[in-house]
């Protein structure tokens, strides 16, 4: 009897060491802000999707600023700053294109986090963005047709379209919201600028010899675009390349990579002219997929510069286990919500999409109305 | 791990070269799992752990100590599956994975025999060694890139995505898939003695693990401890009984 006794202690024993897990502890509120640290360090280690290719030591980072926000009083508004300098720098090294902290606080509200542009605006080949429009509508034949659009979060979307030298078709848009702007029943100009190249896409010249896609200094957009614009240049849906999401906490927490296709309209017709896009240092997230699945496409090129490095797309705050969250009221943090790797099995993230052929950016050349990476992509289908 | 993996294998070593001339029974034993993990994911909204069920295929080697204690060695194949599925606006999406272990438990069994003679009643506990084998990771969850834009009724766009299916081999990292496990187990059963050499048994077993599946930051919220309920029906045969 005895022995059965011990033996049931053991049991309920054993039985009740169980749960081990736990997530850390976040309050609800913060009570100092070292708790803003432990919000902003937790959510980045759990939803931050590049910590397979990132180099920053995420775990030497907890251990060298926890002690310094430690003695920061939230009050003090020149602590205040000093924690936003403390954020810049631990998130100084982060390559996710997309990566940017808005401040949210009153104090705060001026600050701003954007590792990239940081250093990007340290690189040689550094530039302004350039409104390409105002030369290249010097291009195109009479008949051409722009406008714009304000979306629903108040975003301004400018699109222009036209043939050039009658054998070409050019299409050009600054921000993707094109679907958004063609379904809306408000009259807007970017309507009238898809009508117009679907139009032509639809009947297309025989004299018309290729069609050039312009994403220079277009900060990309809604996702659904991909479909909408592209869908009409194929037939069958269009691998071009891989995302994949997290599927826990866990850094490398991760689905498999699901195949990434851009889908045909109804109807649509595979496109059999040559495909030029042109893209520049300025063409982000959006406008990078778009680059890159015109070149998954035959008969494609690409010309300009290297895109900007945001390739991972963003979505809600709770529909993956990956991307943008809030800490507190102190701050959101944007981020990818996938991680995309290119058709050629590569992760362009932070780095930026190579054109096939090069052409830097020529302001002078532009202030004049000349733009050489138009004018190189017209030259490429005589 | 490394003082579990020492204990073990002196309890599996002391168990069969210690009382050479002991009773051994072998048999063999199959069934289905019931895995439950206790797996760090509060922080997630709309959210929720389902257990996973498979199967379990063990082979059983049995040592008597004395009438009525056995040592129980049960080199077996166990599935421990779970899924993780979305809950409310995010309904449909789910991820499953099914991970097939190795497992070799080493138990303690205590035999209490009944008044009908030929039926009697086993407790037991003990401890496990277990290797992940192979997984298999499944889903569905929303395509970024398949998304359409409609504008509301209060002019804000909503985007609507379509589900993409995935079935995929799970391919080891050996930055985050911990494939050793130890972890101790208890359970009990019914025997049925079909004369003194042959005898048919119902047992149901509890594995714990006391190894996160996860090698990557326990600390910080991707622990994951496998919880397996098994119910198998097995024969054993008596090699050397009386």
């Amino acid at each position: 009897m005895t022995r059965r006794t011990s033996f049931s202690g053991l049991l309920l024993l054993l039985l009740c060491s169980c749960n081990k897990s736990k997530v850390p502890a976040i309050p609800a509120s913060p009570g100092s802000l070292s708790d803003v640290f432990e919000a902003y360090w937790n959510g980045m280690n759990n939803n931050y999707l590049y910590w397979d290719i990132d180099t920053t030591d995420w775990d030497k980072t907890y251990a060298v600023y926890k002690p310094l926000f430690a003695v920061l009083n939230d009050q003090d508004p020149a602590d205040l700053r000093k924690a936003v300098g403390y954020f810049r720098q631990m998130s100084g090294g982060i390559i996710d294109g997309h990566f940017s902290i808005q401040f949210t606080y009153p104090l705060l509200k001026d600050s701003m986090i954007y590792p990239v542009l940081n250093r990007k605006l340290l690189a040689p080949d550094f530039h302004s963005p350039f409104p390409y429009p105002r030369a290249d509508s010097g291009y195109l034949d009479s008949g051409y047709v722009s406008g714009g659009y304000v979306t629903t979060g108040q975003d301004r979307v400018f699109a222009m379209s036209g043939t050039i030298q009658r054998r070409c078709l050019y299409f050009y848009c600054d921000k993707f919201a094109l679907q958004e702007a063609f379904e809306s029943d408000r009259v807007n100009g970017v309507r009238n600028v898809l009508q117009y190249f679907f139009e032509q896409l639809n009947t297309l010249s025989p004299e018309i010899r290729s069609l050039v896609i312009d994403v220079r200094n277009n900060a990309g957009g809604n996702l659904a675009d991909l479909n909408f614009l592209l869908g009409s240049f194929i037939s069958k849906p269009l691998a071009f390349g891989y995302t994949r999401y997290k599927n826990g906490n866990g850094r490398l927490n991760y689905t498999p990579w699901i195949p990434a296709y851009v889908m045909p309209k109804k109807n649509s017709k595979a496109l059999t002219l040559p495909v030029i896009v042109l893209a520049d240092s300025y063409s982000i997230s959006m406008a990078e997929a778009t680059v890159m699945a015109i070149k998954a496409m035959p008969n494609s090129y690409f010309i300009g510069e290297t895109t900007w490095g945001a390739t991972g797309p963003i979505s809600d705050e709770a529909l993956y286990y990956g991307g943008p969250f809030s800490v507190y009221n102190y701050f959101s943090v944007y981020t990818s919500s996938a991680e995309f790797k290119y058709i050629d099995g590569r992760i362009y993230e932070g780095k930026g999409f190579p054109p096939d052929i090069p052409i830097p950016f020529d302001a002078g050349g532009l202030l004049n109305g000349r733009d050489r990476q138009l004018e190189k992509a017209l030259s490429l289908v005589q | 791990m490394k003082s579990y993996r020492n204990s073990f294998w002196g309890l599996v070593l002391a168990t069969f070269v210690l009382q050479a001339k002991a009773q051994v029974s072998i048999g063999l034993d199959a069934g289905i799992t019931r895995n439950s993990p206790d797996i760090a994911l509060s922080n997630r909204a709309l959210t929720a752990i389902r257990p996973g069920y498979g199967y379990a295929l063990g082979l059983n080697v049995v040592k008597s100590i004395s009438h009525c204690l056995f040592f129980a060695f049960l080199p077996s194949l166990q599935q421990k599956n779970f899924s993780i599925i979305r809950t409310g606006e995010f309904k449909g999406i789910y991820m499953r994975y099914e991970s097939t272990y190795f497992q070799l438990p080493l138990l303690l069994q205590y035999c209490l025999k009944s008044l009908a003679g030929r039926v009697f009643y086993s407790i037991e506990m003990g401890g496990y060694y277990g290797y992940w084998l192979a997984g298999r990771d499944k889903g569905k969850i929303p395509d970024i890139f398949g998304v359409s834009n409609r504008v509301n009724s209060v002019s804000q766009t909503e985007e609507e995505f379509q589900l993409t299916y995935y079935n995929e081999p799970h391919y080891f990292d050996s930055r985050v898939d911990q494939r050793v496990e130890w972890g101790w187990v208890v359970g009990g059963g019914i025997h049925y003695s079909l004369n003194k050499q042959h005898e048919l048994f119902l047992v149901t077993r509890f594995y714990q693990s006391l190894t996160s599946q996860q090698k990557s930051s326990p600390d910080f919220g991707s622990a994951q401890y496998n919880r397996v309920l098994s119910l198998t029906l097995g024969y054993l045969i008596v090699l050397n009984g009386k």
